[in-house]
Formats: structure tokens, sequence, C-alpha cells
């Protein structure tokens, strides 16, 4: 089934913001931002640039009506710096001006002093300086050090993995107009227009409904614009409530690459323990997670990194730690997966290390230690209706995973200067937000006098298709025509607190409330139906634009039952609401049932490496995975094809490098670079476990955004197992991304 | 300056600084808003146009990127946007994009659709492997590809091959590709032709302050380049050898405005560089190499150029002129320091002059960049072999991104000129070669590996050239 919101998109018709025109009352913002990652702000000089034609104003943080504050969770972030700027980047000024050219001629002219602190890019110096955000927490199950003797094999290492910039097409931005009774009305590219919202009112210091944010879809976000959008729409609306003038912020690739946050890098130590035959007894492992400067989602993020340490396998005893640790760089925030790559690389890489201890293949001890129904993982929740084996065994029996591994080992006897290698990527993720809280959705839906449909919900649209999703719930709701129902902007004005479009769940709590929406108008129009047709409520079926009364086969049309409705004075509109039942999760004893349900599949990845160049493609990849009750296989297929690849630009091309003053040195879009047409020049075959339902979603479905995201993981193995068949003897490091560089120079190693 | 061009279906007589981008014309002055600003370098193509340019008759289709084209090159010509395709129907570039799930968050979309179009408009031959290279240039972030790859086999399997251009474009207006009023801009462009022809404010005379362009592409995205109408003359515009590929006295010549693509494209320079479109295909992207030119790659001076580094190892010459003065110089002794040319204020590359070899000579460019493609490199290398025997009669090598300029490795091609192709000579090849180069760390790799990089490059060309000749098992 295709996405409806595909054709405005090939006409070039869909409205982004920086598409959104606004008169010569418009003016623009441009931010001026420390140059500096560290360091105590002495003197801000704006005399010359107030001079630049076209330049209103200059605002700083004592324009600030309200708080100055933009802490999601935790409130340690100013949205225009005070006294001290933490990272290069950080927002201290916002220009106002008559265009982009003289806003940014006016930020070359700005004078600031800034007296030096120290710089901190490492998180593991940040943790030995005792800069936390909170506490470390620690996830344990069973006795680990007790099971440390009974193991056959110790293996200890660490493990490296870099950020990642979310390049979604559309960079960050936000337009405000001013409204009627000091209110705002802003337009943001944002995934939480609740929080941005929220901020605003306490940026500014008025009650929430005198704001209204509206959304209508995103050029990609990919958790990028959950909490990092917020800022930009609040300086916007700041602009426009001082000045009482629309203003529009829209960053630049090269502002959005070097201002905001991206993936958390983490540096990690483990130590996994097995017995012989590779069952997995024991596993410790500690994330250093480099925050940034501020909270912004850190801590959540940390959390899922622990509720995934274990990834797929069943360990009876676990002792995971967390520490999230300041540094002074961008603050690191959400990005699909939200955590969980990052702890699942490093199992995988301990469990890789493992293997060559034990000279075993490490697929042989990632199939032995698979989680089983009913397994307990390391926060206590049991896996239930889990049957992660299934795509493991399909792998074998229908895509000859072990002949893959023989066919590469001829490849390899074969070849010299060509070399492949191979993987296997088990991925379980845990579906619903990890804050429990956030597992609240709502939904509105109106039916028109002519029968057409209008259905407003809290998700925001992306690209992940969640509107065509809804608007498929409502049409089967209501058994009606597709093209009937229109999927409206996401407003707080009609839609109030609603959660962050993220954490794959925007199809699942905004569908269930949408369908309970639309049943509750069903029951409504059950009633007149029942008149119409002088029969009973529960002889009243829908089917085909119809009610159909099931004992008499008399009907009556869609579009007369709602003229109909209307004239007998029924409510044709519902608002409805849904909150993920029997979730809970107690933080004193870090156990409880966080997740609905998981997600799970397994991947098969395969890489060639040139042995004379040190470069590397990915030839090959099959992936099953489970999607139950698939309420579109298009969409879904998307899903996995496009986050398979975005994890594997983050395991083997996306280099994102700080140095040590906190300047990111991949900077522009020709230094940080993102898979293109021809990296994915490889098969990709997914097959879809679509036979069970699953009850805790909407329509049976399964949620779908991140968990392919980690099949990636799989293509940092699969090349390094190439590179280690040329250097069998060679030690190899975990250090992701791996780059042609890393690799030559492995390849040279004596 | 005053530009003429038509903007789909629409006449357009607009007033402009020549070097203003394209992409912010468009969005700011026409309204055309489904051309996206995704990075302003040139590096996603959600800006992507088709430009229709008159050549000897016919027009020529090509696809571009506008925020790093300047205005000036817009005059005559034909450039098309989405809103210029969309018809009461969906095209069958749009329809397929649709149905196989090719479109996610819709930002990159529009270009995808034009650089798709453009593919069938621009006429060139109909093969997967060409309608790739047509949109290798479009990012996009949400899908991996796979559907929009499955859309271009599908859209392949639908359309037959129409060499001459006026049937072509019938064609497709029947196929519905494209809108009827496509039959109708040959004429119009004649008409705007003898517009500008007559427009007396243009002004030809040159002086000391100008800046030549080429493609632009280099210029606007450092924002360096002088601009008004009294300093930028476009290579584009101007007479002569400099915007021909040519063979005259045992030498080939092509134009400082010759286009990358006209380079790879080029039957006299694929008959004397064998591989060339290969090469090339590590050059950018389509989107760029339309409007990249051999002398703005040569001129922009950098290290790492990929042409200056292919030409370097052909013993290319320059041929410049300045008031009517020619002089020639060889390509090697242009590059006098980083970003330092052996090149006056006013002067200008008129072409590069190569001797057109025979078929026993062995070419052979390598690149390696962080990104396979669309990316530049670490290191690069060409290399030119004359062999007999076993015995090199003649040897060129240059490389990129090991020294301040695109270098001619001079103790290097000495060394193995006459020797015989062993292991041992490639070993002693690759010592020389260390004393040679200098390369620096920075974000396309450490000195180190750039070290070790250009080695193994050198032995790719040795490996690639004369698998026979070499011993696989002792190279590493």
């Amino acid at each position: 089934m295709k996405n409806f919101d595909s054709v405005k998109h090939v006409k070039g018709e869909s409205v982004f913001v920086d598409d959104i025109i606004s008169g010569e009352d418009l003016l623009y913002g441009v931010v001026f931002t420390s140059p500096a990652a560290h360091g105590k702000i002495k003197k801000i000089d704006l005399k010359e640039a107030l001079t630049v034609d076209g330049v209103v104003s200059i605002l700083g943080h004592h324009d600030i009506p309200g708080e100055n504050q933009i802490g999601a969770i935790i409130k340690d972030e100013e949205l225009l710096a005070e006294r001290t700027v933490r990272f290069k980047g950080e927002p201290i000024l916002l220009i106002l001006a008559e265009s982009i050219e003289a806003g940014e001629e006016a930020r070359e002219k700005i004078y600031v002093e800034i007296e030096p602190l120290q710089v901190i890019t490492d998180p593991r110096k940040a943790f030995e300086n005792g800069d936390l955000i909170v506490p470390s927490r620690t996830f344990s199950l069973g006795k680990i050090d007790k099971a440390w003797r009974e193991c056959d094999v110790i293996v200890e290492g660490a493990v490296e993995s870099s950020g990642q910039e979310h390049f979604y097409m559309e960079t960050q931005g936000s337009i405000a107009f001013p409204i009627e009774g000091d209110g705002v009305k802003v337009i943001s590219s944002t995934q939480s227009p609740t929080a941005v919202q929220r901020t605003i009112s306490n940026i500014l210091g008025i009650s929430m409904n005198k704001i209204e944010v509206d959304v209508r879809q995103l050029g990609g976000a990919f958790g990028g614009k959950e909490d990092q959008a917020t800022s930009w729409a609040s300086l916007a609306a700041l602009g426009t409530f001082i000045l009482k003038r629309a203003v529009k912020i829209v960053l630049s690739r090269k502002e959005d690459l070097n201002f905001t946050g991206k993936r958390h890098p983490f540096s990690s130590d483990f130590k996994i323990g097995l017995k012989k035959n590779g069952k997995i007894l024991a596993y410790e492992a500690t994330y250093y997670q480099n925050c940034g400067a501020f909270a912004d989602l850190s801590t959540a993020i940390l959390e899922r990194a622990l509720l995934h340490s274990t990834n797929s396998y069943y360990i009876p005893h676990v002792n995971v730690t967390g520490l999230s640790c300041y540094t002074n760089l961008p603050p690191f925030t959400a990005f699909r997966g939200f955590g969980a790559p990052q702890a699942i690389f490093v199992i995988e890489s301990a469990i890789k290390k493992a293997a060559k201890a034990l000279g075993i293949e490490p697929r042989v001890i990632q199939k032995l230690n698979l989680l089983e129904e009913g397994d307990q993982l390391p926060y206590g929740m049991r896996t239930e209706n889990y049957d992660i084996r299934k795509s493991w065994n399909l792998l074998e029996s229908k895509f000859g995973m072990n002949e893959t591994f023989l066919r590469i080992k001829e490849f390899n006897k074969k070849n010299i200067l060509k070399k492949r290698g191979a993987a296997v990527m088990p991925v379980t993720f845990g579906i619903s937000f990890t804050n429990s809280i956030l597992n609240q959705a709502g939904a509105l839906v109106h039916i028109y006098t002519d029968g057409s449909v209008s259905v407003s919900t809290g998700a925001v649209e992306m690209g992940q298709g969640v509107n065509m999703k809804i608007l498929s719930v409502a049409a089967s709701v209501f058994s009606i025509p597709r093209d009937f129902v229109k999927m409206e902007t996401t407003n707080t004005t009609r839609v109030a607190n609603t959660s962050p479009t993220a954490a794959s769940s925007g199809a699942d709590l905004n569908g269930k409330a949408t369908e309970t929406a639309c049943e509750n108008l069903i029951a409504r129009l059950k009633k007149v139906a029942a008149q119409e047709l002088n029969s009973e409520i529960e002889n009243i079926v829908f089917k085909d634009a119809k009610a159909v009364d099931k004992r008499s086969g008399l009907s009556i049309s869609w579009n007369s039952l709602i003229a109909s409705a209307y004239n007998r004075r029924v409510n044709l509109s519902s608002q409805a609401y849904y909150a993920t039942p029997d979730i809970w999760f107690d933080k004193k004893k870090e156990k409880g049932k966080p997740f609905s349900y998981h997600v799970y599949g397994t991947a098969l990845v395969e890489a060639e490496v040139d042995i004379i160049k040190g470069t590397y493609k990915i030839v090959k990849a099959d992936i099953v995975h489970d999607l139950a009750k698939s309420i579109n296989k298009t969409i879904d297929t998307g899903q996995v094809e496009g986050a398979f690849i975005q994890g594997l630009g983050w395991m083997i091309v996306e280099e994102l490098i700080y140095d040590e003053k906190g300047t990111l040195i991949t900077g522009n879009s020709s230094t940080y670079k993102i898979p293109d047409m021809k990296f994915t020049d490889c098969d990709v075959a997914i097959e879809f476990l679509t036979d069970e339902e699953n009850p805790y979603a909407v329509m049976g479905s399964k949620a779908v955004g991140e968990p392919p995201f980690m099949y990636g993981i799989g293509g940092y193995f699969a090349v390094q197992n190439g590179l280690i068949s040329a250097k069998s003897e060679t030690e190899v490091e975990f250090n992701a991304p791996i780059t042609p560089e890393k690799a030559l120079l492995f390849l040279l190693k004596n | 300056m005053e530009i003429n061009f038509i903007l789909n279906n629409e006449d357009k007589c607009i007033e402009v600084d020549p070097m203003f981008p394209v992409l912010r014309l468009l969005r700011e002055t026409m309204g055309i808003s489904s051309v996206k600003t995704g990075c302003g370098e040139g590096e996603c193509g959600a800006c992507t146009v088709i430009l229709g340019t008159p050549e000897n008759g016919i027009i020529r289709y090509k696809n571009v990127a506008t925020c790093i084209m300047p205005a000036g090159k817009l005059n005559g010509k034909h450039l098309v946007t989405v809103e210029g395709i969309n018809g009461d129907k969906l095209s069958p570039v749009q329809k397929t994009l649709v149905d196989e799930g090719a479109v996610q968050c819709g930002f990159c979309t529009p270009g995808f659709v034009m650089s798709l179009t453009g593919f069938f408009l621009g006429g060139e031959k109909l093969s997967y492997k060409n309608i790739l290279n047509a949109i290798d240039g479009n990012i996009c972030r949400c899908t991996g590809y796979f559907p929009i790859k499955r859309t271009a086999k599908k859209l392949l399997e639908s359309v037959s091959e129409y060499p001459d251009t006026e049937e072509r474009i019938k064609k497709l207006v029947e196929l519905s590709f494209i809108p009827r009023y496509f039959l109708t801009i040959r004429d119009r462009l004649v008409e705007l032709k003898e517009k500008i022809l007559t427009d007396k404010s243009i002004k030809n005379e040159i002086n000391e302050k100008m800046i030549f362009v080429g493609g632009g592409t280099d210029l606007l995205v450092e924002k360096s380049g002088r601009t008004g109408a009294d300093y930028t003359r476009f290579i584009s515009n101007m007479a002569g050898n400099i915007n021909l590929i040519s063979k005259k006295d045992e030498f080939i010549r092509i134009g400082a405005g010759v286009s990358v693509t006209d380079i790879k494209d080029s039957e006299v320079i694929r008959e004397h560089i064998p591989g060339i479109e290969n090469f090339m295909e590590q050059v950018s992207s389509g989107i760029i190499r339309n409007m990249a030119t051999l002398g703005g790659n040569i001129v922009n001076a950098s290290p790492i150029g990929d042409l200056s580094v292919l030409f370097l190892a052909l013993d290319s010459s320059l041929v410049l002129s300045k008031d009517g003065v020619t002089r020639e110089i060889k390509l090697k002794d242009f590059f006098r320091g980083y970003k330092v040319l052996d090149l006056k204020d006013g002067e200008l590359i008129e072409f590069l002059k190569f001797p057109s070899y025979d078929n026993n000579v062995y070419i052979n460019f390598e690149k390696v960049s962080k990104r396979n493609y669309l990316d530049i490199a670490a290191c690069n290398s060409a290399i030119l072999i004359r062999n007999e025997n076993r015995k090199i009669k003649k040897c060129m090598i240059s490389a990129g991104g090991v020294s301040p300029v695109p270098l001619y490795l001079q103790k290097s091609s000495e060394f193995i000129t006459g020797k015989e192709i062993t292991i041992e000579n490639l070993k002693e090849l690759s010592k020389i070669t260390l004393t040679e180069i200098s390369p620096i760390s920075d974000v396309r790799g450490s000195a180190e590996y750039k070290k070790e990089l250009l080695n193994r490059l050198i032995l790719s060309h040795f490996i690639l050239l004369f698998p026979d000749l070499v011993n696989e098992g002792d190279l590493i």
C-alpha cells in the first residue's frame, strides 16, 4: 500500500518550515554562538554589530522575560548563555534582522571576550573529575562475583563508539508569529510540540494556552528534533514576543552540524565469562557516556543502553553500570536506537573477543545464548510472545547462513587481494518510552457532514509514515476508503500534552488513541444506523463505506448515515486517549516491566575488503525481522532498509571527529559523509515474520522505527572479519566507525 | 547583469548579480520552493534542477545542483524544476517513486524527481549503471536508496532509446514524463539567444581585476569569488578552443571550460585515455560534473584535485593567454606552492594539452576517500606506463594529498623508467616515493596513513595494469 503523503512530496508541494513565506514583516534570526568550548563570558560588545543596516535588535539572556532555562529532564541548560559557556556553538545572542545577510554581517561584528576554562572532551576524564549528571546506575542479575569462578574463560576489553550526526535533510528551523493577546504561534520542525510549547511558556513567562505549536511534517528527524528543536523554536518565539513580528530561524547545514547534538559517543569496558562450549555465564560492562555540555535526554538514553546491555542473549549473571559524563561538546541527544546501539555494540564486541579466546566462531556463542520465551532480562522483565530463534533459523534454512560462511572461506582461500567477511547480528529491542509517563497519547477525530474525516493526533510525521498508518487505522475502523480521511497537522490546540514522537512508538500510541476515538464514533453511528434501518444496534456492521443490518441485509451509505447523524444532532467528533497498560519501572531496584513488548530479528551481513587499499564495501545482507501484523508493509520495508543503512553509516563510514579544543573537525557536508547511493551497492533481502498478532499495539502490529538500525552493527564485524582473514594473528580493536584509514593501518601492523 | 531564461514554461528577464546562487534566486525571488536547501555545498542534491542548453540547434538537458550554480550561467537556458514537470497526473517518474515507497520524509524527493527525469531527457544511453550515475549526487537519509533504485530499474524498462533529441523530447511528452510545452522550448531559446546577442549592456572587455568563472562550483562553496557583472566573466561564453575538445598536431586539447562530464563522455578522450569514464565517476557527482570544468579544477589548485592529478601523469601542458599573448607551461610547473599558481592577474587558461599516446601505454587513476564515492580523496594517484617485454620504457606517476600541490612524482617516475617490473623494484620505488612527499595530518587522514596509502595506490596501479607480472602473494 503506497503512502498517500508521497504524492505531495513528488510534486514538490510539501511545505517545510523554510518554505513558509511570510511577507515583508518577517525577521530572520541569526544566532551568535560561543567560539570557545568552555569559558567565562567577560565582555560583550554589540556597538558595531548594531550599526549594520537591517539589524533590528540583538537579544541576550537579560531580554528573556521568563526563566532562562530549556533543560527538559534536568534544568541545566540556558537558552542564551549568561556567565559561562560550556560548548563551542552554545547560543549567546540572538540577532534579529531584515535579511539573513544583515544578521550574518552583524554576527561577524559582535565582539565577545571569553576567559578560557579547561576543556574536557573525554568522558573518562570527566568521570575522574566527578562531572556526572546523575549518580551512576547499575543493573544486575544473579550473583556475578560467584559466577566468574565457574567460567572456563574470562575476557576483558574496551570498546569505543563514536557519535553520529542525524543529517536530517531538513535542518533545524522554526517560525514564530505574534497572535493577539500576547500569544505566539510557532511552526516548528520538532518531534515534541508540547515540549516546545512548555519550554516557550517557561522562557516567556506566559501560560501554555497562549502558545500554539503547529507541525506539518519534518524533513527527517531520527531523534535529532526530539529535544534539540526546542531551542530554535524558543529563540524564534522570544524574538516574536519582544518585537511583535514574525521571526524565522533556519539553521544552515554548517550551523546545524556545529551547534546541535548528535548520537552519544560511548567509551566502555567489558568483562565476559563463558563455559568452554560458549555458554555465557557472566557479563559486566561500564559505559562512559559522553553527554556533552548539558543533560538533554542523556539520562534516559543511558537507561535504554543499560536495558539493552545483553542484547538478545540470556545471561544469568549480569552487572552493568552507566555513567553520564559532562564534557565540553554539544549536548548529545536522541538518535534512533537511543543508547541501545552503543550497548549492543559492546556486548557483540565482547562475544567477538571471547570467541577468539575459545577458538570458536562468534555465531556459535550468539546462537547458543539466544533468549528464549520466558527468560529473564537483567531488569527483571521476562520475554513474552518472543521467538528470536525463528529469525535465526530462517536465516539458516532459507538464506543459507552456513553456506555463506563456507562460500566466504573458499573465496578467501582463492583470493589474496580481496577478502570477504560476514557476521550475524541478532537484535532485541524493547518498545515503550522507558519513562513510563510518556506512554500516553491523544487523538481528535471529526466527521464532517459530507462524510469526510479529519484526524488529529500527537504524532509528528517525519517520513516514518505514521500519518499513513493512522489514516489506515481510521479508514479501517470506519470501513471507508482511505481517501475519505485526512491527517491534520500536529497542533497543541487540537491535541494537548503530547509525548514526543519517538521511541518507535508514534503509531502504537497515537494509532491506539485514534482507534478508540473512531470506535466511539462508530458506537454513536451504530445507534443512528439502527434507527435508519429499523434494526438493533448489535445487528449493525460497517462494511465498504456502508452500515449494514446483517439480519435484513439492508444498508445505508456512509455519507447518508453521517447526514442523518447530523440531523439527529449526534456528536460527530470524538477525542480519545490511550495509555499503555501494565508498564512500570522501579528505579531504586532497577527492576520492572519497562516495555510493552520486544521486537526482534536477525541479520546476516557480508562485506568485501580490498587488502591493498584498505577500502571495503557491504556486498550483501539478509534480514529476518519481526513485524507481527503490519499495517503497511511498504512503509515498514522502508523503515527496515533505511534503518539498516543508517546503522551501517554509523559503523563504517560516518566519522564525527572533535579535536581537544572541542571543535568539530568534520563540521560540514564535505567532511561528514553519510551513506550515498553507491554506498548501498549491495543486495538486501528482507523476510518479515508476520504470523503472530501483537496484542500490545494497534491492529496487531509492532513498532518498527528503531530496531533495524542495529542490524548495521553487523556491518562493522563483517568488515572486521574480512580484514582478519588477511591478518588473523593481529589483535583487533573495537573502535567504531571503522574507516579506510583504520583498516589500512590494521593491515599494515606487524 | 540582465539574464534571460525560461523557467519551466515562463520566459524570464531579470537583473541579478551573476554570482548569486540559482537556488536562492529560485526560492527567494521566483517563489519556487520545491528546490530545497540541504547543504549549500553541492553535496546533497536537494536543490537539483534540469538545465537545458541550446547546442548546435538542439537542446542538451543536464541535471545540476543550484546551490553552487551562479545565476549568470542561466542566461539563454531552460531551467526546469518539479513545478515544470507537474501535470494533471503524476509523471511516470513521480508515480513510480510513490508506488515503490521511495519517498519518506520528502525533503530530498523533488531532487530525485529532477535527476531521474533529467536522465531520460538528457539522452544518455539507457543502462542501469548510467541511471544510477544520474542520481549519484542525491543524498537520501531515510530510505537507504533501495526503493529509489527499484524505481530507476522500473523506469528503465518503460522507455526505449531515442538518440535523436527532437524525437526523444516528443516521445517523453507522449509518455507524460514531461509536459507538452517542452516542444516549444527550442524555438523560444533561439529567440532568446537573439535577444541576448543584441543586448548592448553585456560587456566583453577583460581587465586584471576580473575573475574567470568556469562552473563556479568551487567559488560558490567558498563564497570567496568576486561578484558583480563588472568582475566576472563566464568562460562558457567565450569563443575558441576554450570550450572544445580536439586533436591537433599529435596532441589532445581540452578547453578550460569543458565540463567533467564532457571529458568523461568524449570519444576522443575515451580513445586516448581508456577507462576515463570510470576514473571520472570517482570525481564528485553527476550534478556537479555537469557544471565543474577542467580549468576550474586546475586553478582551484587543491592538492588533491582529481583532474590535476590525472593530467599530471599524462605529461600535460597548459596554454595560457592574456591580451592576445599566449604561453605554454608544463602542468607540473604550474603549481608553485599551496594554492599558488604560475598565473598572472587577468591571465586565462585556454586549454590543456597532452600527447596523443598510442595504444601501447597504460593509464590508471586510483583514489581512496572515506566514502568510496562522492567524496574528496585522502590520496589519489595516476600513472602512465609504456612497457615492452617486462621493461618499463616510460613511466609517469602523480599523486594528490601528499604535498601542498598536486604532485608529479619526478624521482619515482625517473627511477622506475627503464626498470623491469619486479617486486624488488616496486619496493625500491616506494622508498623513493617517500622521499618526494610531505603529507600532513588533516580531516582526510593522518600523515602516516597518507604515506602508506599512496604507496598502496601506486602498488594498485601495477597490480591492475600488470596482473600477470606481479606475484600477488609477495606484495603484502
